[in-house]
């Protein structure tokens, strides 16, 4: 049974596109590409038996789609509107569609191909209990038309920055198409009943500063699959690429980074790979940022800095001062610094807070193994916080660069104890119900 | 069948003309578990108060910050997931028991905490059934003591026998048979039904060693008996004898805590936003004490049928 939306005729230029869409099986080969297909996307794809939805998106030059589901559904018509949504933003940030034609296969809910991406053909999966909030299909159908974006055919590449690029414009496009409405979802009973759960949203407000969540399941999962460049396993080159890009954004901004992956992928000539961006970098900003991909990316950097002591003392005879003594810790062995003569590197920042509302603001190469911030002020140190403003996501331990001499009691935090508290006496109850 | 609805009638009506003991439980239940979420409170605080950046709203929670948490975390507080906020933890807590999901071996302090407490609660409350009159603090509590040794000793009983059903049955229907007949071409409604036909037998299995020890318990306290083995064979027998009554008790009861749950969910998904915030809290706690309440109207039913 075949579904297929008119497409205008004026778009067929192939006489190969042509016959399959008289015959109804859609614009699922473009000029013998669909031969790198793994042979069961292309069984899949082409199927007698499929729901076929098709549009030709607006952008130049316009991309032929073709939606190869198991049946109509509503999430199919959602996986429609995400995918026209989806390649505007990628096509946005990152140039054309590098093909004429895309097919997007939904595969069977055990199928191993989730997520797979070769060049004209994605995949993703939705479930039949999987309730309207539930956007899993979403995340993985854009984490893997991403990776459409990222193909070296013809072009030297790393294969661990190549993926590393996949996992970051994966991710961010997720925020930005499902900003809102991206809750997460918990999977019980095998997989088979999925609950998201409104209270915690993915993709919070994406005009607040806070860094955004770098690793999500639709994205990273399987960690080793065919169509990865490389593995995407937690700690391994490619995550760490990831990690990399993600802190190269908040230290020199989305829009220059969007327009640095832009030429990057434009320049065919430049190598996919860390040298490549930081040379356009270098070009774009007039700044040579190579010391961070090789301060970042050096195999056994580990980036751990932490605010060790603050210490506030009544300086005796001073008219009642305070003397404060700040005491930053390097405690990795990874320096977030430029070289000697490389320009100018963003230093740490560390803001210290003082009782009558005092806020000072220094900084800190990082280089050093402790450093020491000293203040004399009326009143005694009330909180310090090493990087305020999360620019180094690379710090694998947040959780020791503040210190506040009083811990305030925040509203959500009392809210989230007491919902573990409920879920605490539910598992009680479910184990003296089993005895 | 009559005999079993007259026994659920009766057990409901105890459990309805003494409120107190249902706020007594409830209580119990809450403090039990109380030093745990203290505990767990003040960690969450101190990580809370170490972000330099908030979300906007004082409410919202940062899902980036949660995984940094989730990163580090050990021992209590490592099983701060996401999946505890709202009806998506008692869902986890049933799948877990369904699917046999390795819990962190933290959690059996608390769970050794509750076997013994309830050891000591079921002597006080099924003796109260039993006697179907108001007990004084002292008689309550003695009973408690009376019983405890024996209801701990039954309690472990049946723990082992649920970790040998795990390690055996379920890991015969699930890790091979149902993992087989998934793997194969086979559609999602019809691995669905299979898995759903696997869990009911599996919880068959699980229920028995359940109720041999709630009618160990009841007679124990209805003969004042506390011989375990003896105890736990004439459950057996009653059991397997009286089955029809025994297991329409239980299935209304489970039946009861099936439409709880599903209650508990249609409210959630279905409020949206309207029940965020301190009212997911409060029906949160409100479906914990809906559990309470079936266990003890079950309870009650039980005894009616022993006495019956």
């Amino acid at each position: 049974m075949y579904y297929t939306r008119t497409v205008p005729l004026r778009r067929m230029t192939s006489a190969l596109v042509l016959a399959a869409y008289v015959t109804g099986v859609g614009a699922v080969t473009q000029a013998g590409r669909d031969r790198d297909w793994p042979e069961p996307l292309r069984a899949m794809a082409t199927s007698a038996v499929r729901h076929l939805e098709q549009f030709t998106t607006t952008s130049e030059p316009p991309v032929d789609v073709t939606i190869s589901a198991s049946r109509p559904s509503r999430q199919i018509e959602q996986l429609v509107a995400t995918t026209r949504a989806a390649l505007a933003l990628f096509d946005d940030w990152l140039g054309p569609f590098p093909l004429p034609s895309l097919t997007v296969v939904e595969v069977p809910w055990n199928s191993p191909w989730i997520g797979a991406s070769y060049p004209g053909v994605v995949t993703t999966r939705t479930r039949r209990l999987a309730p309207e909030r539930d956007v899993s299909a979403e995340r993985i159908l854009i984490g893997a038309l991403a990776r459409q974006y990222w193909t070296t055919a013809g072009r030297s590449a790393d294969p661990s920055f190549q993926e590393g690029l996949v996992l970051y414009t994966g991710t961010r496009g997720i925020h930005e198409l499902l900003g809102g409405r991206n809750s997460l979802t918990v999977s019980a009973l095998g997989g088979f009943v999925s609950h998201p759960i409104r209270a915690i949203q993915l993709s919070p407000n994406l005009s607040q500063a806070l860094p955004r969540l770098r690793h999500l399941d639709e994205v990273d999962l399987p960690e080793t699959a065919p169509w990865r460049a490389s593995t995407s396993a937690a700690g391994g080159d490619a995550e760490r690429a990831a990690l990399a890009l993600h802190t190269l954004e908040r230290v020199v901004g989305w829009p220059a980074l969007q327009s640095a992956l832009e030429s990057l992928r434009r320049q065919a000539e430049r190598p996919l790979s860390t040298d490549g961006l930081a040379t356009i970098l270098n070009e774009q900003r007039g700044a040579d940022l190579r010391w961070f991909f090789s301060a970042v990316l050096a195999p056994d950097a580990r980036f751990d800095y932490a605010v060790e002591q603050v210490a506030s003392e009544r300086v005796n005879g001073d008219g009642g001062m305070y003397r404060t003594v700040v005491t930053l810790g390097r405690r990795g062995n990874g320096i977030f610094a430029a070289a000697a003569g490389a320009g100018a590197a963003p230093a740490l920042p560390v803001t210290t807070t003082f009782e009558d509302g005092t806020v000072i603001t220094d900084y800190w190469d990082g280089r050093d193994q402790t450093f020491e911030l000293r203040y004399t002020s009326r009143t005694r140190a009330v909180s310090a916080i090493l990087d305020p403003s999360l620019m180094l996501l690379v710090d694998v331990d947040r959780s020791n660069n503040s210190y506040r001499a009083v811990v305030p009691i925040e509203t959500v935090g009392t809210r989230l104890a007491l919902h573990w508290l409920i879920w605490l006496q539910d598992l009680m109850l479910s184990g003296t119900a089993l005895t | 069948m009559r005999t079993a609805f007259r026994a659920l009638a009766g057990g409901a009506a105890a459990v309805v003309t003494a409120p107190h003991l249902l706020v007594m439980v409830a209580l119990v239940t809450l403090l039990t578990a109380a030093p745990f979420g203290a505990f767990l409170g003040a960690r969450l605080q101190t990580a809370l108060a170490g972000q330099p950046l908030k979300p906007e709203l004082s409410s919202e929670i940062d899902p980036e910050w949660w995984l940094e948490y989730r990163t580090h975390a050990t021992g209590f507080e490592a099983t701060f997931v996401p999946a505890i906020v709202g009806f998506a933890g008692p869902l986890s807590n049933l799948s877990a028991v369904l699917d046999g999901t390795p819990q962190p071996l933290v959690l059996l302090v608390p769970a050794a905490i509750a076997a013994a407490t309830w050891a000591l609660l079921w002597g006080g409350l099924l003796t109260r059934f039993a006697q179907r009159r108001r007990l004084g603090a002292a008689a309550f509590l003695a009973a408690c003591r009376r019983h405890w040794l024996t209801f701990v000793q039954i309690a472990v009983l049946a723990a082992v026998g649920q970790a040998i059903l795990y390690l055996t049955i379920h890991r015969l229907l699930f890790g091979v048979i149902f993992n087989a007949y998934a793997a194969g071409d086979v559609s999602e409604v019809s691995a669905l039904v299979v898995r759903v036909l696997l869990y009911a037998v599996f919880g068959s299995c699980i229920a028995a060693i359940s109720l041999i020890g709630d009618y160990a318990r009841v007679l124990a306290v209805t003969r004042d008996e506390r011989r375990v083995m003896s105890l736990v064979s004439d459950a057996w027998r009653l059991v397997r004898t009286q089955w029809r009554p025994v297991v329409i008790v239980f299935a209304v009861a489970g039946l009861l805590f099936v439409a709880l749950l599903a209650l508990y969910g249609a409210a959630e998904t279905l409020s949206g936003s309207r029940l965020g915030g301190w009212r997911a809290i409060a029906v949160g706690q409100g479906y914990i004490l809906g559990r309470l309440a079936i266990r003890l109207v079950a309870a009650a039913s039980e005894v009616r049928l022993v006495q019956g």
